[in-house]
């Protein structure tokens, strides 16, 4: 095999000169999240029996099949009756279970149109499934002033998890304890190898964990690590179980581990500052978290309250 | 004998003459300008040798237009993070595969199992099975939203000029480099690929919103070589290769700054940690004096 590298120098420098008049590239920008009271809504097949339907408030994971349609939160109120026309385009077949994986307002707002639609016992209607802990924040707090009371979750449970089968699939409701608040569960399709995970991983931003409803930070990496281990990917570390994110796009094992440890390194960040006698001010200043800026920082929830957040669990 | 090849050619004349749909097929444009990317393909790694089949050392950055956030990634980023379980079966990603090590490739066609039209090519060959898909059938790109992100991301190429033109987005939050450079998941990689003769050189051209300050360019050639034999290995699975908590996530201390590169070379850390400015050819005035700075630097140790 005979080459030269005068011929190839000279073949590249040729080459430079016509790309130049080619380059059209498509955008690229980090998307911006849908905003939290749009009626925009987008559906988009995840695998399985699994279907995830994008809103503001929250993505929304559906299971279709002969026994009805299961529905894993319900968004915002504003997409409520575009998520409802969505799932009729999905399945005829009746809304049967609703799941809440938590109990902030952008995640059961439509619960207010969904449960309605769907059947149940009299009185009590379609079933939302939820953790005990969850409603004892909604009777206790201003939350539950947002959402008239016959839309909470009216079947919920005390332990570490809770199981189901629905259209002969195996669910698992799991309770993960003091993450984004007190009351978040994630939702494990087993044959269709989906997890919902709720807000705990939230691939738009920085994790928005709320003390003050029983969140941590620590309960959130602690999540982050047991979806790592739920979740087995099928080849080439991608693939296999998929990921239905609080919000943001679909995702696989990896993208949990970036988020993992992007949450772990700033902790750790903060942690030793604090070690060093450092205040807030010196936290923020020494920007701890500047690499992932781009990635996760939102206008409502600013890199600056997501340090304060950390400094205020960790000192 | 004789008698046997007559009949073998007097059928595949009759075949060809019965068969219209394989005289009227309709060619392709990379057929018809002769212009294919199907084939073995031996990498010739003739220029950034150091960073493609070694690996760039800790804190080399140079020629990256890198900014301040993917510095500071680069920086505390240890290596030993490949270790963990759940690290060990990545591949390269996308926005890296085509640079190294090497890698010497083998490209397939993907045609239309009922037309038998080219849609698109797979390429095999780059490390952990990197593989990627080119479609040329026009298909759209998944939801920018909401898509999900994959190692090879998802690529659809077009013929222009007699260059075909491969636009990847949708890949993996991954490298630029193998020495921790960081790739964010919302850029969109340009890949220009030309053909002449027994040569292909790919000019590949990434805009990165989050860790770069303008785009990077980068070429890679390879030579054709029918007799390469490139395999599809086994992809990568994980091990215990350390007993580690599960959660272990190492990294250096923020504000680490690695002095490797520019103690090889003689230079200040800042022209070996990249950005816009040491692309330039203006940049090798602030090099020479960089030089001079350190040679003084060093002859007053030496008096010491």
């Amino acid at each position: 095999m005979i080459y030269s590298t005068k011929k190839i120098t000279s073949f590249l420098l040729a080459s430079l000169v016509l790309i130049g008049s080619l380059i059209q590239t498509t955008q690229a920008q980090r998307p911006e999240p849908l905003a939290p009271d749009t009626d925009e809504i987008e559906v988009l097949p995840v695998q399985g029996s699994i279907h995830m339907i994008a809103t503001g408030g929250s993505n929304i994971a559906v299971q279709t099949g002969e026994m009805g349609v299961l529905i894993v939160d319900a968004g915002n109120l504003e997409a409520s009756e575009n998520v409802l026309s969505a799932i009729r385009g999905l399945s005829n077949r009746p809304l049967s279970q609703l799941i809440n994986t938590t109990i902030l307002p952008g995640h059961i707002a439509g619960n207010q149109i969904l449960h309605p639609a769907g059947i149940g016992p009299p009185i009590v209607g379609m079933p939302i499934f939820g953790h005990t802990n969850g409603l004892t924040i909604l009777a206790s707090s201003d939350l539950g002033s947002l959402l008239p009371y016959e839309f909470w979750p009216n079947s919920t449970f005390f332990g570490e998890d809770r199981t189901l089968n629905f259209n002969s699939e195996g669910i698992d409701m799991m309770h993960v304890p003091a993450a984004i608040t007190g009351g978040d569960i994630m939702v494990y399709f087993r044959d269709s190898d989906v997890l919902v995970t709720g807000p705990m991983f939230d691939i738009t931003g920085y994790p928005k964990f709320r003390p003050e409803l029983g969140g941590s930070l620590q309960g959130v990496i602690d999540g982050l690590n047991r979806i790592i281990n739920i979740t087995i990917p099928e080849f080439n570390q991608q693939g296999g179980t998929l990921v239905i994110p609080g919000h943001g796009r679909i995702a696989s094992e990896s993208d949990v581990v970036e988020y993992r440890d992007m949450v772990t390194i700033i902790r750790d960040r903060v942690q030793y500052m604090l070690d060093e006698g450092k205040s807030l001010d010196d936290v923020i200043a020494a920007r701890p978290a500047l690499e992932y800026d781009g990635l996760y920082s939102g206008e409502s929830w600013t890199t600056e309250m997501f340090l304060e957040a950390v400094y205020d669990e960790l000192r | 004998m004789k008698c046997r090849i007559c009949y073998c050619l007097l059928t595949a004349t009759l075949s060809l003459y019965f068969n219209p749909q394989l005289l009227a097929q309709e060619l392709s444009y990379s057929e018809r300008e002769g212009f294919d990317i199907a084939g073995m393909w031996a990498a010739l790694v003739l220029e950034d040798w150091y960073d493609r089949v070694p690996g760039a050392g800790l804190g080399s950055y140079l020629g990256i237009p890198i900014n301040d956030a993917a510095r500071q990634k680069a920086e505390t980023w240890d290596a030993s993070i490949l270790s963990q379980p759940e690290r060990q079966g990545q591949p390269h990603p996308a926005q890296y595969s085509f640079r190294g090590p090497r890698p010497d490739l083998r490209i397939d066609r993907i045609l239309d199992p009922v037309t038998d039209q080219l849609i698109g090519y797979e390429t095999n060959g780059t490390y952990g099975r990197a593989d990627r898909t080119i479609w040329l059938d026009g298909r759209e790109h998944p939801s920018e939203r909401h898509g999900l992100h994959k190692w090879n991301g998802f690529s659809t190429g077009v013929w222009q000029n007699g260059v075909l033109i491969v636009t990847t987005t949708h890949m993996k939050y991954g490298v630029y480099q193998r020495n921790g450079v960081p790739a964010s998941p919302y850029g969109v990689m340009t890949e220009f690929f030309f053909r002449h003769g027994e040569y292909m050189t790919m000019v590949s051209h990434i805009e990165d919103p989050i860790y770069l300050e303008e785009p990077l360019v980068r070429s890679q050639t390879w030579i054709l070589n029918p007799p390469q034999v490139v395999s599809r290995a086994n992809p990568f699975t994980s091990v215990e290769e350390v007993a580690m908590e599960p959660g272990w996530v190492p990294h250096w201390p923020l504000g680490t700054m690695h002095y490797d590169t520019a103690n090889e070379l003689g230079i200040a850390v800042e022209a070996t940690g990249g950005g816009s400015v040491t692309l330039y050819p203006e940049y090798r005035e602030t090099l020479r004096l960089m030089r001079e700075e350190y040679d003084a630097n060093l002859a007053v140790e030496e008096q010491e």
